[in-house]
Formats: structure tokens, sequence, C-alpha cells
């Protein structure tokens, strides 16, 4: 694992309190694995990731430990910072409509990362660029268009080709075929596969949409109310859930398999952090809840194959 | 392109029907106040009544109002040098030719005040901008928003008193010693040229510099928090390239609008500048023209400024759009 | 927001520290501009001491160059500034309220022809045409007020016009179109309420505006005529030649007291945005 998250919490000051968006997370990456991040809006995805490159903007509040190779990013000063930002963990951000400069032609946007990272000369660097953009299969001048010129799959496409670019251990992405139609959808995910398995970068994918997830992870975890639930290998997470909370996921979703039977959401809606708060997350829609899991954080239990859940009442796992 | 022509199309007639109502007012004001040239200048000049009969009929006044505005109109925006009839107090000397002289005087300090004022204000305001709530914004913004609400000739006057009297570091008053001998355009007159213009262009740079200031301070803040700067801080590149290429090139647009829209303060301003430093521009020729009841001379010196300010606007509406990469490539 | 906000403006104007700073300030003034009678010591006409006297126990600001009184025109002066100030404010307000607000409710044609007169007044360089109208028609009072309204209003119409056309959009307003409300009920009791500290905030800029738009006119002489303003006692330094007769303080003291509304105004003008609880609210 190249990347340790130890105990990860991010708050933010609110006029009701301190609100936790992340309230110790702890997980890890390794090398050329697709880390899934599952989980509803406002869980806390998108801030855990936003973490790892240390760009929470104030006032939240981020503690606990981010090891990357051994080093602790929260304590890397600004310049080392910024060489880690992007060579060594990148990002493609959830909404590519507004991840580009207006103002700037796409080529400039694909080089000025490779020129303030590398000691490369300009034609260097667009050669690198066009590489890149080879890799998302886009033609090369795309380099000499503006951001609005581009369709909503292309510039998907940039923002991918941007950050593949410097060929990082670890793509972070946050949603990145959400705003697609299914057929661009799959287009992408074979590109990222395409990615993981040509240049060995790790990806964290983070989306609420457990199919989209089974596609490409290898492992899964999933989040709920600023806490990790349950983490493991796709296929155990997903047709053996230990979590109540994973299960009900699960069985919300519409699959061709379960014509005829009816589709069970999961009762109530997920709430905001504010202060503190005992127990388990999850206990006031959980249908297995008992006194114990109001009362304290429940403990977390390990399993074989890297499998771990956090729970009083674990189900559908085989005991040790 | 049909947006943008379309877009063109409006402000050119928008400017077109501003200049006419300027025309208009200011031909209409003078009649309205029951301003008879004639007997302005018989007042002052004392000569028969036949020559004043003739007067009035070279001047057109016997003709109907609508004939006049006709010939004003001729006169006036159909020809060039726009021919704007005789000075009252220094007849037989022409209106045109007192603006003429006196014009690249304001020119001169309105144009280099508006470039230095842009640059410096908007400098300030993407420093500012740049780390919002930080010391340097809450100093720049404090300072601006007292400086805004001070009126141009005030800052004029305590300049003056303050470097030009009290420190003696700059003349006091004039565009040049009246003692110079040296050629039109030869190096000393041009250094002396400048060492007079200190001052005026000093005021009014720093009466307008804060609007820039404040505009682009809000305008960068805002920028700042857009998605596509997140992504340039993750890129991690480096701070200046930030600042100049995603800050700063984002919040130019609003920028060209201001000047247009600061340009007509700027000219009214720099009439009461002028005033204080005793500058031949225009503004001195307005001024001494009221005190004189001149009225073409106010006719005319209003009617070139007005001219120059629409124009001015309409060339910030071309500026504008061909700048916005998203509207020249579609 | 339904309930009557305008309640709201005026409470949370007065628990900001810098609204409340702001309206002590400019108490101030109106009781120097009230009492002026019997806080200056003489008229400001009157020649009562030697010429360009610096500044004294008896005459805190020193003597002009006919030897009148300095402080006592500033004092006077704040009666005429200020009265100029809110009187054109009220006006400009009223005006461009007026025709902002016919302007974003009734749209189509009325809003395209009242748009284009404000775009040609805002064209126009106003300071200019201003000194150009008093100059010609005579300063008086009424003139000096007229052009300063004249100018002045088209900001502010803009400003509750776009404020109109997008709370014309909002649930509130459009439930009470459907039930059949009368206009004037729906422009006063729905819209207008929720319209007030935007343009109070605005309204109260415009103060500033005029009293340095009626001080630049004074300065050129075109001044209420007789009137005693600050921008008066600015148009005296310069033809008296202060600069020269090392009146530092006589004609330092108009822009202090000029910067010291503008503060007080601004710091109002602040507090009265911050209450509306828009960002994007000064537009004059």
């Amino acid at each position: 694992m190249f990347m340790e998250v130890e105990r990860l919490r991010v708050s933010f000051p609110s006029v009701a309190g301190l609100l936790r968006a992340v309230d110790g997370v702890s997980f890890g990456v390794a090398e050329g694995e697709v880390l899934g991040l599952a989980g509803e809006s406002g869980c806390g995805k998108t801030t855990t990731a936003l973490s790892l490159l240390r760009l929470v903007r104030p006032p939240g509040v981020v503690e606990g430990s981010i090891v990357f190779d051994g080093k602790d990013i929260m304590e890397l000063n600004d310049e080392g910072l910024r060489e880690y930002r992007w060579k060594e963990v990148s990002m493609v951000f959830q909404g590519a409509m507004s991840s580009l400069n207006p103002v700037k032609k796409v080529g400039y946007q694909l080089v000025d990362t490779i020129l303030d990272h590398t000691r490369l000369k300009r034609q260097e660097a667009i050669r690198l660029a066009e590489a890149a953009l080879k890799k998302v299969r886009l033609p090369e001048d795309v380099l000499e268009r503006f951001p609005h010129q581009l369709s909503g799959g292309q510039k998907q496409r940039v923002v991918i080709a941007m950050a593949i670019a410097l060929n990082p251990r670890l793509i972070i992405a946050d949603e990145p075929t959400t705003a697609l139609d299914v057929l661009t959808q799959e287009k992408i995910l074979t590109l990222l596969r395409d990615i993981v398995r040509s240049t060995g970068s790790a990806i964290l994918f983070i989306s609420h949409d457990l199919s989209v997830l089974a596609k490409i992870c290898d492992r899964i975890a999933v989040m709920y109310m600023g806490r990790i639930l349950e983490m493991g290998r796709k296929e155990d997470v997903l047709f053996s859930p230990a979590h109540p909370y994973t299960k009900g996921l699960i069985d919300s979703n519409i699959t061709i398999d379960k014509r005829g039977s009816l589709v069970q959401p999961v009762g109530g809606s997920p709430d905001l952090v504010v202060g503190d708060v005992r127990g388990c997350r999850f206990n006031p829609r959980c249908a297995h809840a008992t006194p114990e899991c109001v009362a304290s954080e429940p403990p977390r239990l390990e399993y074989r194959g890297g499998r771990s859940v956090y729970c009083y009442h674990p189900r559908y796992v085989e005991n040790e | 392109m049909g947006s943008a022509t379309r877009f063109l199309a409006r402000r050119t007639v928008y400017a077109v029907v501003a200049f006419f109502i300027v025309q208009v007012i200011i031909f209409l004001i003078p009649r309205l106040a029951g301003v008879n040239p004639v007997e302005i200048m018989a007042a002052s000049q004392q000569f028969p009544p036949s020559v004043a009969e003739r007067l009035t009929v070279q001047f057109g006044l016997n003709k109907p109002l609508y004939l006049q505005f006709l010939l004003y109109l001729k006169n006036v925006a159909l020809s060039f040098p726009p021919n704007m009839g005789y000075s009252y107090e220094y007849y037989p000397a022409t209106v045109w030719s007192l603006i003429s002289s006196a014009l690249p005087w304001t020119v001169f300090l309105v144009g280099s005040s508006v470039l230095l004022a842009s640059v410096v204000g908007t400098g300030l305001g993407l420093v500012a901008g740049w780390k919002r709530g930080g010391l340097l914004d809450r100093g720049i913004t404090y300072i601006a928003l007292t400086v805004q609400s001070l009126p141009y000739f005030w800052i004029a006057i305590m300049l003056q008193v303050l470097l030009a009297v009290v420190l003696r570091l700059l003349p006091v008053a004039g565009a040049y010693s009246a003692t110079d001998t040296s050629g039109r355009w030869s190096p000393i007159f041009i250094g002396d040229v400048l060492y007079h213009a200190a001052l005026p262009i000093l005021t009014l740079v720093v009466s307008t510099a804060p609007v820039y200031a404040i505009i682009m301070r809000n305008t960068v803040s805002e920028v700042m928090g857009e998605d596509f700067v997140l992504v340039a801080q993750a890129k991690g590149l480096k701070s200046s390239r930030i600042m100049f290429d995603y800050a700063m090139r984002n919040s130019l647009l609003p920028i060209i609008s201001l000047v247009a829209i600061n340009l007509g303060y700027v000219v009214g301003g720099a009439l009461l500048v002028e005033l204080v430093f005793s500058y031949p521009g225009v503004g001195t020729l307005l001024y001494n023209a009221i005190l004189g009841h001149d009225y073409p001379v106010i006719q005319g010196v209003i009617y070139i400024l007005s001219l120059a300010v629409i124009g001015a606007n309409y060339l910030a509406d071309v500026l504008y759009l061909l700048a916005d990469p998203r509207v020249r490539y579609t | 927001m339904v309930e009557n906000p305008s309640r709201n403006v005026l409470g949370r104007l007065l628990s900001s520290r810098g609204g409340l700073a702001g309206l002590v300030m400019l108490g101030f003034l109106v009781v120097v501009a009230v009492f002026a009678g019997f806080i200056a010591p003489y008229s400001p006409y009157a020649i009562v001491a030697q010429p360009y006297l610096p500044p004294s126990l008896a005459h805190p600001f020193g003597t002009d160059g006919l030897g009148r009184d300095v402080f006592s025109q500033m004092v006077y002066g704040t009666r005429l500034s200020l009265l100029v100030g809110f009187a054109s404010a009220l006006g400009i307000t009223a005006l461009g309220m007026l025709v902002g607000l016919v302007s974003g409710y009734v749209g189509s044609h009325v809003d395209e022809a009242l748009m284009r007169i404000v775009d040609v007044l805002l064209v126009i360089p106003s300071l200019v045409f201003m000194i150009f109208m008093v100059a010609v028609l005579g300063p008086s009072f009424v003139t000096v007020l007229s052009v300063i309204i004249g100018f002045g209003w088209p900001p502010m119409a803009r400003m509750v016009r776009s404020q109109t056309l997008s709370l014309k959009t909002r649930g509130f307003v459009e439930s009470s179109i459907v039930s059949g409300a009368p206009t004037w009920y729906i422009l006063f009791r729905t819209i207008l309420p929720n319209l007030v500290s935007l343009v109070a905030a605005n309204g109260v800029l415009a103060v500033i505006y005029a009293i340095v738009a009626d001080a630049s006119l004074a300065f050129l002489g075109l001044g209420s005529s007789g009137g005693y303003s600050w921008g008066t006692v600015l148009n005296n330094a310069e033809v008296e030649g202060a600069v020269y007769h090392n009146g530092l303080v006589w004609v330092s003291v108009p822009g202090v007291a000029i910067a010291f509304t503008g503060v007080a105004i601004t710091l109002v003008a602040r507090a009265l945005a911050d209450a509306s609880g828009s960002s994007r609210v000064l537009g004059a």
C-alpha cells in the first residue's frame, strides 16, 4: 500500500456546531489497483478525495495522517506539496464541464502542468500532451481548441488526459461517468481500465452507482455519514455484504434479475454529522440495531482476504 | 458570428442615438434659457443696432428653430473641422481653434491617467483578491473605499499643497515653463511637459485607481472560487501561473467595460483637476467660458467631450467582443 | 422572506457594529446641520478678522481670503451639503425605484424603452453635462438638485429592475399573481418589501454621490447661488489662493468632511447590504 490514510477527520465550523464531513476514515491503496469508494451523496466521499491532495479549503480543518510512500503529506511544505500534487496523485473532478479554464486553449492546459513539474522544453511537453490525448483517443487538433468548442464526452476525456499526463501513482476519479449517457459511460470505463493496465496507475474511483463500481473496481469501500462501514474485495462486498447498510444499498439497486420482486429501498435518509455523535452512524435506519449500537462506536472486525467491517452485527460472513 | 454582429449593430445604434440626443440637448438648453448671442456680445462689445442686425442674420438667429438645429448639425457634426462658430469673448477667434489648441493637453492627461490607473488599480485588485480576507486584501480595500469617496479636485488641491508648495518637489501649475525656448519636440521640452504633468496625472490616477482595484478584487475573488481554479491548484501549478493565466485572464473582461463606464467620470474629473493646476486643457477653457458666458465655447467643449466619451464607450464594446474567446470562436 | 422583511432590516442595521458606527457619525453631522446657528460663532459671510489667519482657538480652521471664519463656513456648509445630499438621494431613490419596478414588472416594450433611456443617460458624461446645464440655466438649488437627480437615477433603476425581474419568478409572487391580486398590491406588498434593504443600501450611497457632485459644481462656482456648501469653501480656497497663503487646514477641511461622510455612508450601506443577504448588491 503506497498510500495509507489513518483516522482522517475533516470538520467545518458552522452556526449549528462543528460539521464533521469526514469522521475517522482509514484505508490504503495498493499499486495498480482500482479501489472504489461508494456511498450516497453527502457522505463525505469527495471531501476525503480532496484531503488526499490537501485541497480542503478553509475554514475546513483536516486531522489525521495521510502517508504517501512513507511521507505524511500533511507535513509537506508549500513547494513539496506543489511537487506532490498531480505528479504523484492526480484527480478527475466531478463535472468536467467546469474543470477547464474557459479562456485558454486545451493544449495550454495540458502542457502547463508538465512545464511546472519537469524541466522539459515546450516542444517536448507538447509531445507528452499529444501522447496523453492519444491514450484517451482524442485527435491531436483538440490541442488548438477552446473548452467551449468541445462536447461533454470530449471534455471528460480531456480532463482524464490531463490527469494521466504526468503518469501519477494514483488517479482519483470523482464520479467520472455520472453526467454522461450510458454508451459514453461504457467508453470511459473501458478507457480507464486500459489506462490502469498500460500505465500501472492506481485509481480511487468514487461513485454512488454500485453497478458502475462493479464493472471496474478490484476492492470497494462503502462510506456513510463520514465513516467507512465496510471494505473488501469487490466480489465479497457485492455478493456477500457484511454490513446491513451495504446489503440495503445492493438490494435497492434495480437489476434485470430482480424482475418481479419488490425493490427494497433503505428507509430514512442520511443526516449531517454535527458535534459529537456516539454510536454507529447507521443505527437510526438499521433494522438490526441494538442498544450497544447506539451507545458506542462499533469495533473494526477483520476477516480473511483483507476484509473489514465496522459493525456489532455483521451478516453473511463465514466465521474466522 | 451571428450574435456578435447583432450585438455590434445594437451598440452602433445606441451610440448614434446617444450622440443625437446629446446634440439636441446642447442645442436646446441655451435656447431654453433665453440666451441670445447677439445681446450678450452687445453687452460686452458695444456696437450699434445695424451691426447687431447683421450679426443676427449671420448667426441664422432669425430662422425657425428646427432649421437652426439642422444647420447646427450640419456645421458641427457633418463637417471637418467642425464649424462651431465664433467665441464671444475672443471674437474673431473660432471656437474650434480654441478647442483644438486646448484639447491635446486634456487628451494627454486623461489618456495617460486612464492607462496608468487601470494598470495600477487592476494590479492592486489582483493582489487583493488573490487571498481574500488576507492582510493585503483588507488594507487595499479599506484604502480604496476611503479614497473613492473623495472628490477629485480635493485630492488635486491636497497633492498640490503637499508636493508642490510644502515639499516643492513638483511645479504648482501650468503645462510647461513659460521661459522655455527650446523647440517643439525637443527632449528638454518633453521633459518639462512631463514634469508639469506629473501632479495632474498623479491626482487622476489616485482618484480613479480605487474603482479598478475594487472591481478587480471582487471579480478575482469570485473567479478564485471557481472549479477550474481548484483544479489548477490540484495540478500543482506555480502560483504565478495560477494568478496570471487562471485568475487574472478570467477577471479582465469586466475591466474593459469598466474603462468605458469610467471614462465619463474621468473626463469630468479632469476638468476640475485642470482648474486646480491651471493646466491649459479644455477644462480651463470651459471654466473661463462659463465665467464669461461664452456659450459657443461652452457648447463646443461639451460637444467634443461627449463625442469622445460616447466613442470610447463604443470602442470598449468592440474590444470586449474581441477579447472574449467564447464569442470570437463560435 | 414572506413576512415583512423591512422590520428585520432596521433591526439588523442597528445590531451591526459598522452600521451603528455609521449611523452615529451621520447623526453627528445632522446635529451640526440642524443646530448650525448655535454651533457656529459667526455668519459665514461676515468678515470678522484678518484674512488668511492660521487656525487658533478663536478660529479653529483659520480665516479665508476676506477674513471670514472658515469654521463657521464649514458648520453652515454642513446644512446645505447634507440637504442636497439627502434630497437628491430621495429623488434618485424614488425615481429609480419607480422606473425599475415598472420596467421589471411590466416588461416588453415599456421595459425596452425605459432601458434605452437608461443606457443613453449612462453613456453621457454626467459631470460634463451637469456643468453645462447648471452653467447655462443658472445655478440655483432647484437646478443643482434636478441635474444631480437627473443623472443619478439610472443605476438605481437598473438595480431595482434586475431585482424585480428575479423576484417576479419567485413562488410567493407568482402565487399572488395567480390568485388575482391587484397590481398595486403585488408591487407594493409582495415585491417592494423584499427590495427594501437593497434599495436602502444604494439610496444611502446616492447621498455621497450627490454631495460630491454638488461639491464639484460648487467648486466651479456653480453651486446653489448664495448658498454655502462644503464645495463653496473649497471654491473660495481655490479662488482666493489658499495654497499660496499657508491655508493648509482651510484646504483640507472640506475634503475631510466629505471623507467623513463617505465613510459613515459606506458603513451604513454595507450594513444594509449585508442585511439583505445577497452578495451582488451595491450597483450604484
